[in-house]
């Protein structure tokens, strides 16, 4: 029971309590029993009431009685009063629901019966629901029922009535609570909700926006100036930041003739839900079949060295057909699709939003020469599998930037800034874990954003310094640090490697060609020499 | 006076003892107060005692006919005989016919009509009864339920992830309704959710498995929403989640296990919230099914979807569709 001390009392005190509770419990179940016996036989007078009130006073987690209260009261009470009579009874409904409420301020049942009560009664006062809600949240903070219920009140009070006051009023209401403990997380939250909306509705301009935002990084500035251990609003101040919403796309497609492999390059970091379709058609018939087989990532695992074989996250993934499904087969051509709910992104700020589709043709004659074939966009067969569900991206992410009216350069400025001041307090700070993965998130993205030639390998460097260190200073998430530190070593170099090829497929060719036995070990030569750091 | 015992290996025995005796303590008012929990009660049991490897000690038969004597004619469950149907206590009642591989016997058909009719066409969003309360809680119980009965078909589950999605926040995480805070019981259902009708992709698993990592505390516990106190079922609320996307080792599995064992009641058995309090059966199965999650030795293995013992869902031929 949550919160509830064991204690092991004597066999006495026991003893004691039972024949206490004995009572108690012949009472209760008689009282049970006869609410029971009044709904069956659907008896809706004030004597079923009064009974409901009884077992609800003391247990209001009963939802049957509830259910069955609000039946009285709709089918019996109800059925031939004046709205004056209806208005008095649900108000003192609602000052029921107060005291019980006090006993048990968690209690979902208690709220859902308050919004019925106000959703029936003929003159709801709205005003006093929020003053109410005030007061809960005067009393616990984060008390997420009390949160829930003032949007309610809120969105009640919004269609009545003057909805420009209330995002505005709303908003000040975090800030009040946020200025009254900078830790309330619950708080910032809302925040998170409200200054979109905010925005949109006074209809600012772009200087005004920006302003506006400005203040929120002042705000968050203080807060974790005055407790830099508290992750409220570190996480607020991640959103407030936000990321580049980047699409993924294919680099490159290839057909390995002699290993009978699919290689596709992304250009970013994939992970595969469910596996991509291969297809073929044979020269002997039109008919397309689907090739079974296995798929396999070049990703990364702790340490930055690479990972094959794995089925976890990678720029390269490898098709091998299982041999039964391509001995005797002779298909000419070969097609692939990557639908965007099979995959999921490494890297939460990239997201793919449509099919990629791509085939080859094979001929007999070029057999030898041409190891690597290029698979180009062209008309590949429709679709075999279930339909795609399609949910706008708009439902997806969730970032500030969205209603940031800023450029790259600005961006860039804007990371450039935040980069200062958390290096400041860094200098006071010099151990905080939040301020030190703060700093490496905005390398991260001021590196990827940021892809001229000036940003050298430094910001790795360093980045990869405040991940050594925070896998020290934070033992218990310790893993998650060697997974980012692994990432942006391996992502770094895959870059590199991608970015230097004027050619990718010959520059994939090349590597093929020197590719004695192991094919996949030449992908691990090239992109994972051992990391070191400048000196 | 002597000092609070913190168990640290698993009491299994006095575990299982717990759970049959659960039945007999009719001299206690809280057994009274909790009977509109007596369903879930049997689901939580019977879950955590098969994960034991006692399935057994329930007797299968007087299992099976109290689940089919809480079905009402519109097809759903109730928390108790008599008591009124709701979409919580329909999954639970789903969930242990399918350990107990007895669905033959209720109306299924009666159940996927039911559930169905809780959908919202307009919204995607289920209602948890005929009052009309919304919480993506019933998301998740209409979608699971229906995946065990392989009658997804039923509802619109476009529309079912639309609005779990119009639940996620800032922080990657979901919360109750749109606007609500994130919390790790809310993420584990829309997550759970989203695995199940193949839709992992939509979640910032990066961002929102940093949030659930940041739940430890330094007891090794962990929370539910920032700055609130640790509790044992957040180790299955926020491990499960982390667990369908492929990061369980974000967190300190040996400082959990620990926090965990600690919670056990030496004497007579049952996990409590945190250690020193009161046992009960509800975080008695979410610290043995923490502990399954973990790797812990002597434990079936749990579905971290479906909060089922593996083999039951391997059982009735549903794919694992996580751990990406």
């Amino acid at each position: 029971m949550h919160g509830v001390k064991r204690v092991k009392p004597s066999a006495e005190v026991e003893k004691l309590r039972k024949e206490r509770e004995a009572i108690k419990i012949k009472e209760y179940n008689n009282l049970v029993a006869s609410c029971f016996a009044k709904k069956t036989n659907f008896e809706y007078d004030e004597g079923a009431f009064d009974i409901t009130t009884k077992i609800l006073s003391q247990n209001p987690d009963f939802y049957t009685v509830w259910n069955f209260r609000r039946l009285i009261l709709l089918n019996g009470t109800f059925k031939d009063c004046s709205l004056e009579e209806k208005q008095d009874r649900l108000g003192s409904e609602l000052l029921f629901l107060q005291e019980i409420f006090k006993l048990n301020p968690k209690s979902y049942w208690i709220f859902n019966h308050r919004r019925w009560c106000l959703e029936t009664i003929p003159d709801p006062d709205w005003h006093n629901e929020l003053a109410l809600v005030d007061k809960m949240l005067d009393m616990d903070s984060r008390n997420f029922h009390g949160w829930d219920y003032r949007r309610y009140v809120i969105s009640k009070l919004t269609m009545h009535g003057d909805l420009k006051s209330l995002i505005q009023n709303e908003f000040d209401f975090t800030t009040t609570k946020i200025n009254q403990n900078f830790s309330n997380y619950s708080a910032w939250h809302q925040r998170s909700k409200l200054l979109p909306k905010l925005i949109k509705e006074k209809n600012l301009n772009d200087q005004e926006i920006k302003e506006i935002i400005n203040r929120e990084f002042e705000l968050v500035k203080s807060a974790f100036y005055t407790d830099p251990d508290d992750q409220s609003s570190w996480l607020y101040h991640r959103w407030l930041i936000g990321r580049e919403i980047r699409h993924i796309s294919i680099l490159g497609a290839y057909f390995n003739r002699k290993r009978c492999q699919i290689i596709l390059v992304f250009d970013d970091e994939i992970g595969m839900l469910s596996p991509f379709q291969v297809f073929c058609k044979s020269e002997k018939s039109s008919t397309i079949n689907n090739i079974n087989g296995d798929w396999q990532s070049l990703g990364v695992v702790e340490g930055g060295s690479v990972n094959i074989g794995d089925k976890i996250h990678g720029f390269f993934w490898i098709f091998t057909p299982s041999s039964q499904d391509i001995e005797n087969e002779d298909f000419t051509e070969l097609f692939f699709t990557v639908k965007p709910e099979w995959i999921v992104s490494s890297n939460s700020e990239t997201i793919l939003d449509k099919i990629i589709q791509r085939g080859c043709t094979i001929k007999k004659s070029e057999n030898e020469k041409d190891i690597l074939i290029s698979m180009t966009s062209k008309t590949v067969i429709e679709d075999v599998s279930e339909q795609t569900i399609n949910i706008s991206s708009d439902l997806i992410h969730h970032e500030s930037q969205e209603t940031l009216p800023i450029d790259k350069s600005e961006r860039i400025a804007l990371l450039q800034r935040e980069i200062s001041t958390i290096r400041e307090l860094l200098e006071l700070e010099p151990d905080s874990k939040w301020c030190l993965q703060t700093l490496a998130n905005l390398l991260r993205e001021f590196k990827r954003i940021n892809n001229s030639k000036e940003v050298k390998n430094f910001e790795v460097d360093e980045i990869v310094t405040i991940y050594d260190k925070l896998i020290v200073i934070d033992k218990m998430r310790a893993k998650r640090f060697e997974d980012l530190r692994s990432k942006i070593i391996f992502e770094n170099s895959i870059r590199r490697f991608i970015q230097s090829a004027d050619d990718l497929t010959s520059e994939m060719q090349q590597i093929l060609s020197e590719s004695s036995d192991n094919f996949l070990n030449i992908f691990k030569k090239l992109f994972c020499k051992p990391y070191h750091l400048a000196e | 006076m002597t000092s609070i015992e913190k168990p640290n290996n698993l009491l299994v025995d006095l575990h299982v003892k717990y759970i049959q005796s659960l039945d007999t303590k009719k001299d206690d008012l809280e057994y009274w107060f909790t009977e509109h929990l007596r369903l879930s009660g049997v689901y939580w049991g019977l879950t955590a005692l098969d994960l034991l490897k006692n399935v057994n000690t329930l007797n299968r038969e007087d299992v099976v006919k109290y689940v089919v004597s809480c079905q009402h004619d519109n097809g759903g469950f109730s928390g108790h005989i008599g008591h009124d149907p709701h979409l919580t206590h329909t999954l639970y009642a789903v969930q242990i016919l399918v350990i107990e591989d007895a669905l033959d016997s209720v109306n299924t058909e009666k159940i996927v009509e039911y559930v169905k009719s809780r959908q919202d066409p307009q919204t995607g969003a289920f209602t948890g009864d005929e009052w009309e309360e919304i919480d993506t809680r019933f998301s998740y119980c209409a979608i699971s339920c229906l995946s065990l009965l392989k009658r997804l078909d039923a509802i619109d589950v476009k529309k079912a992830i639309e609005f779990i999605m119009l639940c996620k926040n800032f922080d990657g995480g979901f919360g109750n309704t749109p606007g609500a805070e994130s919390h790790a019981g809310q993420i584990f259902c829309c997550v759970g959710a989203l695995a199940i009708v193949n839709s992992l992709h939509l979640i910032d698993a990066d961002l929102l498995s940093w949030w659930l990592c940041e739940r430890q505390l330094k007891n090794g516990g962990l929370n539910g929403r920032p700055e609130k106190l640790e509790d044992i079922c957040y180790s299955w609320w926020v491990l499960s989640a982390l667990s369908i996307l492929g990061r369980l080792h974000w967190i300190n599995k040996e400082k959990l296990i620990e926090f965990i064992l600690a919670a056990q009641d030496p004497e007579s058995g049952g996990f409590a919230d945190r250690p020193g309090d009161m046992v009960d059966i509800f975080h008695t199965l979410f610290g043995i099914a923490g502990l399954s999650l973990l790797g812990y030795p002597d434990l079936k293995s749990v579905d971290p979807v479906y909060c089922l013992p593996k083999y039951v869902v391997q059982r009735i031929g549903l794919a694992e569709k996580y751990h990406i």
